[in-house]
């Protein structure tokens, strides 16, 4: 029998064994965190010396991605993990080696606790001490506390992750007896279900006309989020896990796998060992799962290139028989055994067929699914057509911290009359179109929780009616109205931010808001869609002020809130150009053939003759927001201007001038094929 | 006591042990022969709890042994390709396993390696195939378990060391109980030692016999017989096993007690006769054939 304290000494008999764990991981962090924090010292100094730039949230910055986003760590916690799984259990492939484990007088969950302890110990001490050390030397920068707290921070998320990698791993090798089998077997257990759920998404993506393929609110997106692969991705790098609920999550998913690896040990048969798989019940339910998807992924190869829906059903079969043999000869590690299992094999590529074909030919009836008008809790709309959509009038906090999408906009619309869209849709749905003029995109929150997205493709002359009494509607415009209260106002001309109002003028932010939501009610659906951007209006928050200034400090402004919420000035917003121009400003910029440096975007020619400029620009019309409101014999120009006279027409009109590094100031227009002619091709 | 209940065990569809029905008594050598594949090593697992059996059971003083630390602490295997761990040296070796096999004696070791000569400083790895045997069997001993299981543990030993091997099971045998299991194919390896005997052939038990009750109840004669007696005449003595004939030399095996078979002999008054000791390959040949068996297929 062992005692505690016999437990206790073959737990550091099993350490000692296996300190090489430990001089291993130690060396890794040295070059990962030791080294990187001596240049970084140096070179923060250097820049110190150089120039201002440095402060210390940058410092900080860079400390946290040294700690917590590094790739480099998470290759070393996702490569030691496996690797120490692997290495940790293999005498488990060895029969020999299993004789003399399993004959010893100690409980196999003893013998697994005290293998699976010493190798997170070994590892996890080193790395903890590394990360202290080299914040022991990065706080010679100053603002030690915040580091030290990004060190361990940092240690304890990854070593959570590592903890979920391990715990995977090692139940992959619990499966299985050889070391090639269980190194594919931990392949599969961190990829099956990203590869899977991207194989049916891409079914789903090429398949059904009207669906809509953001990732974000895929079906498929869980499954394909059910790896550990994902979950470091989104937990780690992208932030979208709440910190405590992610170290929560992955030491519960640890528990569970490490649980289920123990239970697996217990019930192992000894003389299995240096079989591909020791659990004979294991093999067809891991048959059944991996050869529709060996199915699927051959099918996925030979798709893209046919693009033919028989050559893929052939596919789909000769793919499901490729992975059947391949899988009889793993487990059997015979290739005598290609062909085992025949009634197996042709089961297993009739249901691939099955799941192939449920795509290619609609079996449930995706693209013509609509939800009864009482089974609807809200929707929302979003044309994809024109220059402008919703998402430029539409305002809502979630979009400080996301990056959203149309989908995204649809879903916070919240529109409780229905009707008009489920119109729409009926009307889509009977006048598909192969060559589309307009999609949009529709989104259903059901009753029963369920989110429905779909994209119509339609001819927009079909359509437009229904998109007006769509638009035209009051509860469609109150989603543009602006409610909350603003601090500030900005305003964006020729690709350039300006200052318009700050905090010290409340009264005429308070002002300008009611002129614009005026505007916005008189809107139509003609204005919309014929109209044409004259410039943008940002009507700033104080929480997006706080979050901004923030953001300026780590010089993130730009890329992480540049161009948020700035809703469109239409020409047909009298009230707000009205009141603008009493504050002096004018936005009306026409260009005279002297304004223009060249003109484009017919055939490619560019066209700098100035009195061809000036006979096309009496001619060109501003680009309409949705272009097929000006039909198709129209073509795209663009006039780009010349920087001085836009200076001088921006001083003009009491703006400030654009920094010298801007980028060319461009206006889109279109104007009749015909006229095009009559001007480049002059009769002879 | 370790005993077997229909003990069965199964590799994929094949049957490695079948319904086995045997008895190993405390404080004997129990002798366990057969061919490759005829199940010993199995048997030995099973009794060392590395195997679950698949249907019956496996008992070492009425407990079931597999994942029973309490019974396997008494039971040291020594299987006939041992691990040990490669960068050991047997004092590493002896201090691990000390902590699982918390009798294990390490003085006796140190002394019995000195004895043998076995360089302890020296890594396992370096030593030579019986050296090795020689050393994990030192271990065996020295574990001081109620049971030590040895798999063709002295094929390997060379003569002198495996006499010295078999001298001190004994002398454990005698002194403390030990029962030791040794499994092998040459049946010459086991017959100066085990008290006991089983056959196993093709997964199951043909026998298992006390040697002394086989040795007693089995003699070979040789005797020459007055001229004009023939083999009938000789056949007529009981229980004759075999007989064959070498000139006027007959050699007859017969089962049955001394006494009565030397008394059925005199009556035959022959001219010369001697009653010669059986090795334990003669008794095999003899108590297989009865059986039906042609035993120069079942061992060497």
């Amino acid at each position: 029998m062992i005692s505690k304290s016999s437990f206790f000494k073959i737990l550091l008999s099993d350490m000692k064994q296996r300190m090489w764990i430990a001089c291993i991981t130690a060396l890794v962090f040295l070059f990962v965190f030791l080294f990187p924090s001596f240049s970084i010292i140096s070179e923060y100094r250097e820049m110190r010396e150089t120039d201002n730039l440095v402060n210390a949230a940058s410092i900080m910055q860079g400390i946290e991605y040294l700690y917590r986003e590094n790739p480099m760590v998470a290759f070393i916690i996702m490569a030691m993990a496996t690797m120490l799984a692997v290495v940790t259990f293999s005498y488990l492939f060895s029969r020999k080696k299993t004789d003399y484990y399993h004959c010893l007088p100690i409980k196999r969950e003893k013998l697994f606790a005290v293998k699976a302890f010493n190798s997170v110990f070994l590892f996890e001490v080193p790395y903890f001490v590394m990360s202290i050390l080299s914040a022991v030397i990065l706080s010679t920068l100053g603002k030690s506390p915040a580091i030290f707290a990004v060190a361990v921070k940092g240690f304890v998320l990854n070593s959570c992750m590592f903890l979920l990698f391990f715990a995977i791993a090692v139940l992959a090798v619990m499966l299985t007896g050889q070391i090639v089998v269980a190194f594919l077997g931990i392949g599969v257990f961190y990829c099956y279900f990203p590869l899977l759920g991207s194989m049916l998404l891409y079914l789903q993506s090429t398949f059904f006309s009207t669906f809509y393929g953001d990732y974000e609110f895929s079906i498929f997106r869980r499954v394909i989020e059910f790896s550990p692969f994902m979950y470091y991705h989104n937990f780690i790098f992208e932030g979208k896990v709440n910190t405590i609920q992610g170290c929560i999550t992955s030491l519960f998913g640890s528990a569970v796998f490490i649980a289920a690896a123990c239970l697996l040990y217990r019930k192992r048969p000894s003389e299995e060992s240096s079989k591909a798989i020791v659990f004979k019940k294991a093999k067809l339910p891991i048959k059944c799962a991996l050869v529709p998807l060996g199915a699927l992924l051959i099918m996925f190869i030979t798709y893209g290139m046919m693009e033919s829906v028989p050559v893929a059903l052939v596919c789909v079969v000769f793919g499901a028989i490729v992975s059947h043999c391949i899988i009889e000869i793993i487990y059997e590690f015979d290739f005598k055994c290609i062909f085992a299992n025949k009634l197996h094999c042709a089961v297993l590529s009739v249901i691939s067929f099955v799941i192939f074909s449920v795509f290619a030919f609609d079996v449930f009836g995706y693209d013509k699914y609509i939800p009864a008008n009482d089974s609807v809790e809200y929707c929302g709309f979003v044309n994809e057509n024109g220059i402008l959509s919703e998402e430029m009038f539409f305002e809502n906090k979630y979009f400080l911290e996301n990056n959203i999408s149309r989908g995204d906009i649809a879903k916070e619309m919240k529109l409780k009359d229905c009707s008009k869209i489920t119109e729409l849709v009926k009307k889509s749905l009977n006048k598909p179109a192969d060559d589309y003029t307009y999609s949009y995109i529709v989104y259903y929150k059901l009753k029963n929780g369920r989110d429905i997205f779909r994209r119509y493709r339609v001819n927009y002359s079909d359509v437009r009616n229904d998109l007006k009494d769509i638009f035209d509607s009051e509860e469609y415009k109150a989603l543009f109205i602006k409610n909350e209260n603003y601090i500030g106002v900005n305003y964006k001309l020729f690709d350039t931010k300006y200052k318009l109002f700050t905090s010290d003028e409340s009264e005429k932010t308070e002002a300008l808001k009611e002129a614009y939501n005026k505007d916005i009610k008189a809107m139509t659906y003609d204005d919309f869609s014929k109209g044409s951007v004259l410039f943008y209006l940002q009507f700033k928050t104080d929480e997006y002020q706080k979050l901004a200034d923030e953001y300026r400090k780590n010089g993130r402004l730009d890329d992480e809130l540049g161009d948020y919420n700035y809703a469109p000035v239409l020409s047909s917003f009298e009230n707000t150009l009205a009141f603008l121009e009493k504050e002096g400003k004018k936005f009306d910029f026409e260009p005279t053939a002297n304004d223009v440096d060249y003109m484009d975007g017919v055939d490619a020619t560019r066209i700098t003759d100035n009195e061809k400029i000036a006979k096309l620009l009496s001619k060109v019309q501003p680009e309409p927001n949705v272009y097929e409101e000006v039909g198709n014999d129209c073509v795209h120009i663009a006039a780009h201007i010349n920087d001085k006279a836009l200076d001088k027409w921006l001083s003009e009109n009491g703006h400030s001038l654009r920094d010298a590094d801007e980028a060319e100031a461009v206006m889109y227009y279109v104007i009749n094929e015909r006229e095009v002619e009559s001007v480049l091709k002059p009769n002879p | 006591m370790i005993e077997a209940k229909n003990l069965s065990m199964k590799y994929d569809d094949f049957f490695a042990l079948k319904n086995v029905n045997a008895q190993v008594k405390n404080g004997s050598i129990f002798g366990l022969v057969g061919t490759n594949g005829a199940g010993k090593s199995t048997f030995l697992k099973l009794c060392a709890g590395i195997l679950r059996p698949n249907e019956g059971s496996i008992e070492i003083d009425s407990k079931s042994v597999f994942e029973n630390t309490e019974v396997k602490s008494e039971v040291f295997y020594i299987s006939d390709d041992q691990y040990y761990p490669s960068t050991y040296t047997p004092t590493e070796l002896m201090k691990e396993l000390s902590l699982f096999y918390t009798k294990l004696n390490n003085e006796k070791f140190t002394e019995l390696a000195n004895k043998f000569e076995l360089p302890l400083k020296r890594k396992i790895n370096t030593y030579s195939k019986g050296m090795r045997k020689l050393l994990f069997m030192l271990l065996g001993i020295c574990a001081q378990t109620e049971y030590l299981l040895c798999d063709e543990t002295f094929d390997g030993l060379d003569p002198v060391v495996r006499q010295a091997v078999k001298s001190l099971l004994a002398a454990e045998t005698q002194d403390r109980s030990l029962t030791p299991v040794i499994a092998s194919h040459n049946l010459r390896e086991l017959e100066d030692i085990c008290d006991h005997v089983g056959l196993l052939y093709k997964g199951g038990i043909l026998f298992s016999k006390d040697l002394n009750d086989l040795k007693l109840n089995i003699h070979r004669i040789q005797l020459v017989p007055q001229k004009g007696k023939t083999k009938e005449d000789i056949l007529k003595i009981a229980d004759v096993a075999n007989i064959s004939q070498r000139g006027s030399l007959f050699t007859i095996t017969v089962r049955g007690e001394k006494e009565e078979i030397e008394r059925q002999i005199k009556q035959l008054d022959p001219i010369f006769y001697e009653i010669i000791d059986l090795t334990l390959e003669e008794i095999f040949i003899s108590e297989t054939e009865v059986l039906g068996y042609d035993i120069k297929k079942l061992v060497l």
